[in-house]
């Protein structure tokens, strides 16, 4: 009698969970076990002709990612699929030999039989949001919105990500790009997680939060519109911050300073005045350099901004307090008398007095940084980029560039806040007290009301 | 009287010298054909009744009745004793009895009162506990169906669990003997012994076909696929009948590729304990080269 002979042909499925299960099954057309030092490897490797590399390309990305489970003859087991095993035998498209791996947790020597964990439930996230909308000034952070995050039959660590422009907190405090949480018995408890847009970059800034781990994946829709910052009267700040800090921190851009900007000295001054055709340290009507009109001036303003420094009355913080807004206004230069005071530059609101003033270290005053080295002839604008990336429009007057508006610059050279801001770039108002005790670089703005800062 | 008429036994076609089976299905009836006939009616004649003569001594009683089978109309006609004597009876002749040499036997209701047949059957050398009752039909004639017996030692369970070479399904297989004698009212007779062992098979067979498992005798293997088909990966094994009258047989597997080229021959000399029985025969997949497709068997 003759037998007909049916050999087996070797049957793997694979399924995993995203949005519902999802199964593949394929021939095996050898497999062996290897051994790490913490888990067995499974190597399956694929009959002839079963993937396109196309096909595999997909299922190697998808299944990388996902926690996958494997039948075997006692049911379905857990695994993890490696992708950068997958590999062919040749360069054919179709036919090749295909390998891949598959972490099969296992105790190491538990070779036969193949012992494999019982599977797990899926593993969840729940997100209480998924999309927020912020608005903010270029290089501001934005308010603050918060989800919450908790996850259960979770096997990884939980990673959230921000994109370029976003941050996050655990703590409302501490502001990063990236939080990793650890699960405890495979629970993740329900926290907060704190959202801000923080970006240079002015237009639409739209992302996503990624919140992932093992066989799940949440994004949070970001949408945000960053808008050009106008500076109305800039910041105040005291005379030690024209000055290189003790930590080597500067108030210039170290960029732009390779270009030439600094803090103008009185040198600087005198050149400006000379080139606007005034005579120095004599009374002068400064009509060319201040703005025009009663937006920035009080009534009696002279200004004509013929020269369009745009000089405008953000009065002055002084041992009393804040005072002379609209009506006069105090630009900080980095030279000081040899006794130790300080040089400004003094602009009123119709002229009549000296224009040069000799200062204290402990007043608030404006800063408008100068380029005497620029590229640019007479009446070119340009821009200057902040520590922060604040960008400011620039006007050049014969060889002079000069920031067309009061520094707004709240960070150092080395990023770090002036203080006046905190850590996280919010502004902390500092008492009269302490303002004056200052003997370093210190910020404010007038009436501690960031709405004199911008407009 | 009952005499053994019929039994189910079957001499294989084509067989020199001649060979019978005697195996048979026990899913299907197992009948043996008995006739109950207290006399042979040698010849009838005209005495203005009706004078039969038969091979018996004396039949019935003056005034009481026999049965008397007529072939042509193929039943029995109930007559008259008018006397009776040693070797004949004369019945009374009515207008409408038809006297003919088809009349073929008597059967004598008085002689056998409430008569019937008894069966006693010994099964793998055990006697049944109870013994089978069968009634004759109107003719006499008695078709008793043993199948029931047989069936009744048959198990689901094979013996054959696909580890040894070869094991014995005694749970689906075996051999009988059969008894018989007729009993009646105040008989005395003895148990007549049918003088053949008979072998019984866990196998269907319709009615039709007849109970017989004659192909089987000779050792085709007891499958109805012209081309079984094996399943590396599952359990498989053939059986095959070992009649009683080969002492020795050796099962031969030959495997070959898919261009009839030989892979490999094994044989194995089976164990005779099988004999009379259904044997189960493996097949080891691990003798399977991977690129076998298919195996020839036969046994020598």
């Amino acid at each position: 009698m003759r037998i007909a002979v049916k050999h087996r042909i070797r049957i793997y499925y694979l399924r995993w969970y995203y949005e519902g299960w999802h199964y593949w099954a394929f021939r095996g057309a050898a497999e062996t076990l290897t051994t790490t030092a913490l888990d067995l490897k499974y190597t399956i490797q694929l009959g002839d002709d079963q993937l396109t590399k196309r096909q595999l390309n997909a299922i190697s990305g998808l299944l990388g990612s996902k926690y996958i489970h494997l039948l075997t003859d006692d049911g379905w087991k857990q695994c993890t699929m490696n992708p950068t095993t997958f590999g062919f035998g040749s360069s054919n498209n179709i036919g090749a030999n295909v390998t891949f791996a598959l972490n099969v947790w296992a105790k190491v020597g538990a070779f036969t039989p193949l012992v494999l964990p019982d599977i797990l439930p899926p593993p969840m996230l729940y997100i209480s949001k998924y999309a927020m909308s912020f608005t903010a000034k270029q290089g501001m952070p934005s308010d603050v919105q918060t989800y919450t995050i908790k996850g259960e039959n979770i096997i990884s660590n939980v990673q959230i990500n921000a994109p370029a422009g976003w941050e996050i907190s655990s703590d409302n405090a501490a502001w990063v790009t990236g939080i990793t949480i650890s699960p405890i018995g495979g629970v993740v408890s329900e926290r907060t997680i704190y959202v801000r847009m923080n970006s240079a970059t002015v237009g639409e800034n739209n992302a996503f939060i990624a919140n992932t781990t093992t066989g799940v994946n949440k994004n949070i829709v970001v949408n945000g519109v960053v808008s050009e910052v106008t500076i109305k009267y800039g910041l105040l700040y005291n005379w030690y911050a024209t000055q290189i800090q003790s930590g080597g921190q500067s108030i210039v851009n170290p960029a732009e300073s390779a270009n030439g900007w600094k803090v103008p000295t009185q040198s600087d001054r005198e050149l400006l005045y000379n080139n606007a055709g005034y005579v120095l340290d004599v009374m002068n009507p400064q009509i060319k350099l201040k703005e025009a009109g009663i937006i920035y001036w009080n009534i009696g303003n002279n200004g004509e901004n013929t020269l369009k420094l745009n000089i405008k009355g953000g009065g002055s913080r002084e041992a009393s307090g804040f005072v002379g807004i609209k009506n006069y206004h105090e630009i900080f230069l980095q030279t000081e008398t040899a006794s130790n005071i300080p040089y400004a530059m003094l602009f009123k609101l119709n002229g009549g007095t000296s224009s040069v003033s000799s200062s204290v270290k402990n007043r608030g005053a404006g800063i408008r940084l100068c380029n005497p080295t620029t590229a640019l002839t007479d009446g070119q604008v340009g821009t200057y980029t902040g520590n922060d990336g604040s960008v400011y429009r620039t006007i050049c007057i014969e060889s002079q560039e000069w920031l067309a508006d009061n520094l707004v610059e709240t960070k150092w050279s080395d990023g770090t806040y002036i203080d006046g801001f905190d850590s996280n770039g919010y502004y902390v108002a500092i008492s009269k007290v302490d303002w004056e005790a200052k003997t370093t670089g210190a910020v404010c703005a007038y009436d501690d009301d960031l709405n004199n800062v911008w407009e | 009287m009952i005499t053994l008429e019929g039994i189910p036994a079957v001499v294989i076609p084509d067989s020199s010298p001649a060979e019978t089976s005697y195996l048979v299905a026990t899913e299907c009836p197992v009948i043996f054909t008995f006739q109950k006939k207290d006399a042979s009616i040698l010849s009838v004649t005209d005495s203005g009744n009706a004078t039969i003569n038969h091979d018996m001594g004396v039949i019935g009683v003056n005034g009481g009745e026999i049965l008397v089978y007529d072939m042509q109309l193929d039943k029995m006609v109930k007559l008259t004793i008018v006397s009776t004597v040693n070797g004949s009876v004369t019945v009374a002749r009515s207008f409408e009895l038809r006297l003919n040499s088809d009349w073929k036997y008597i059967i004598s209701p008085i002689d056998t009162p409430n008569a019937y047949l008894e069966i006693r059957l010994k099964i793998n050398g055990v006697y049944e506990e109870t013994t089978r009752r069968f009634s004759p039909s109107p003719n006499g004639v008695i078709e008793a169906d043993i199948s029931s017996s047989l069936q009744s030692k048959i198990k689901m369970d094979k013996v054959g669990a696909y580890v040894n070479v070869s094991d014995v399904e005694v749970n689906q297989s075996g051999k009988f003997q059969l008894e018989y004698r007729e009993r009646f009212d105040g008989d005395t007779n003895a148990f007549t012994v049918e003088p053949h062992t008979w072998y019984y098979a866990y196998a269907v067979r319709s009615k039709e076909q007849g109970c017989n498992l004659w192909e089987y005798w000779n050792g085709k293997f007891f499958n109805l696929f012209d081309k079984p088909t094996y399943w590396l990966g599952t359990p498989f094994d053939v059986q095959f009948f070992w009649k009683p009258t080969k002492n020795s047989i050796t099962f031969e597997r030959k495997n070959y590729d898919a261009s009839g080229g030989l892979l490999s021959t094994k044989t194995d000399v089976l164990n005779n304990a099988g004999k009379g029985y259904l044997n189960s025969i493996k097949i080891d997949e691990a003798q399977i080269e991977a690129i076998c497709d298919y195996i020839e068997i036969k046994l020598i």
